[in-house]
């Protein structure tokens, strides 16, 4: 991050106390409200997401299969690796997605891995 | 009534221009994509003119816009992804406005077509790859080795990490064509049978009005799941896993 960037983040992260401790002052304390529709929306997509990205994934590498062995004509190879391929990263996916559906969607961060790191992400306030 | 459902999916050139033997015509796909960016800034920025302290009816439904991509990115992305909220927010908008315009009679649906959502996921895919290149020089390039696994599985792991990677550019596409043709068709299909079952028609007519509204659900939804997968993959070009 820039020096700029980082005095941005500062001063937000200033902004933002200054502006809960008013309102913790003022009796005005927000309470996280009960059933946030965020987290319904998130596993729908979840489980939208995770359909096609199988199917998308192997339909995909057996189209490169096929396009490969139509090419050089190296059939049946090309379409049984493209299949293979596809159906290996299309599980991939998922997987990831599914492990990561309690912290964020997507690949989850190796816990081992990430302890140590600086960059790593702080721990999300609730706003 | 058109007997053929496919037929709202037809581009048809308004504005024929040919240069070079290239077709770049000004077709009906094009000017309800100049309509969504129309419809989005319009409403934006009407919505925002007054700039009141305590929002009014318009202004707080722009906030809402503003409020949930803001949220969506912090989510997913993090502090880090602030500076790319302007293209987030544009790539929402839009979106959403091609999905829900589509969703008018007599309109024509721009995300239905593969072409399209390919271009924007191409330049998504793209933009991941620069920035993660740009963050983390050719260390990126472990994202297609993680760490611990030992060297000799390299054959296997990396085509197919590298396969999942691109893999990810055409599901994002193929997921939002596929609901919005599907979505589509199945509406002409039921609408088809309103004028052919006389009296009766009545019954597929509630059911439009039925999967209408289903419809527009998924035209929101569709939008949102772009979105956000475009924030998580920003995600993961920003912080290696």
């Amino acid at each position: 991050m820039t020096p700029d960037e980082n005095d941005i983040s500062h001063k937000l992260a200033n902004l933002g106390s200054r502006v809960r401790k008013a309102r913790a002052e003022a009796g005005l304390s927000q309470d996280e409200p009960a059933g946030r529709p965020k987290g319904v929306h998130n596993r729908l997509g979840v489980g939208l997401r995770i359909a096609t990205d199988l199917v998308v994934s192997v339909g995909l590498g057996g189209a490169l299969g096929w396009a490969a062995d139509d090419r050089w004509g190296s059939s049946p190879w090309g379409l049984m690796t493209g299949v293979g391929l596809g159906f290996a990263s299309g599980v991939l996916t998922v997987y990831r997605v599914v492990r990561g559906i309690d912290t964020v969607m997507g690949p989850s961060p190796d816990p081992r891995k990430t302890a140590g790191k600086p960059d790593s992400e702080p721990p999300r306030e609730k706003d | 009534m058109s007997s053929n459902v496919l037929e709202q999916f037809e581009i048809r050139p308004i504005v024929p221009i040919h240069v070079g033997g290239v077709d770049i015509s000004f077709s009906n796909s094009a000017l309800y994509m100049v309509a969504a960016v129309a419809v989005s800034t319009v409403f934006l920025s009407a919505a925002m003119s007054k700039r009141a302290l305590i929002p009014g009816r318009m202004q707080s439904l722009a906030e809402i816009f503003y409020e949930f991509v803001a949220g969506m990115l912090k989510d997913n992305v993090g502090d880090a992804g602030r500076k790319f909220f302007p293209f987030i927010f544009s790539l929402f908008m839009f979106v959403l406005c091609g999905n829900v315009l589509g969703q008018t009679p007599y309109s024509f649906t721009f995300t239905s077509h593969i072409i399209v959502n390919a271009a924007m996921a191409l330049g998504i895919l793209a933009l991941v790859t620069i920035v993660g290149f740009a963050k983390h020089g050719l260390g990126f390039l472990h994202t297609f080795l993680p760490g611990g696994a030992p060297p000799i599985t390299a054959i296997v792991i990396v085509p197919i990490e590298v396969f999942s990677y691109f893999a990810r550019a055409f599901s994002l596409s193929v997921r939002l064509t596929a609901n919005m043709l599907v979505g589509h068709i199945m509406l002409a299909v039921v609408a088809g049978f309103i004028g052919a079952l006389g009296i009766f028609g009545i019954i597929p007519f509630a059911g439009v009005v039925g999967l209408g509204i289903l419809e527009l659900g998924i035209s929101c939804l569709q939008a949102y799941i772009f979105t956000i997968l475009s924030c998580i993959y920003l995600h993961d070009a920003l912080h290696l896993h």
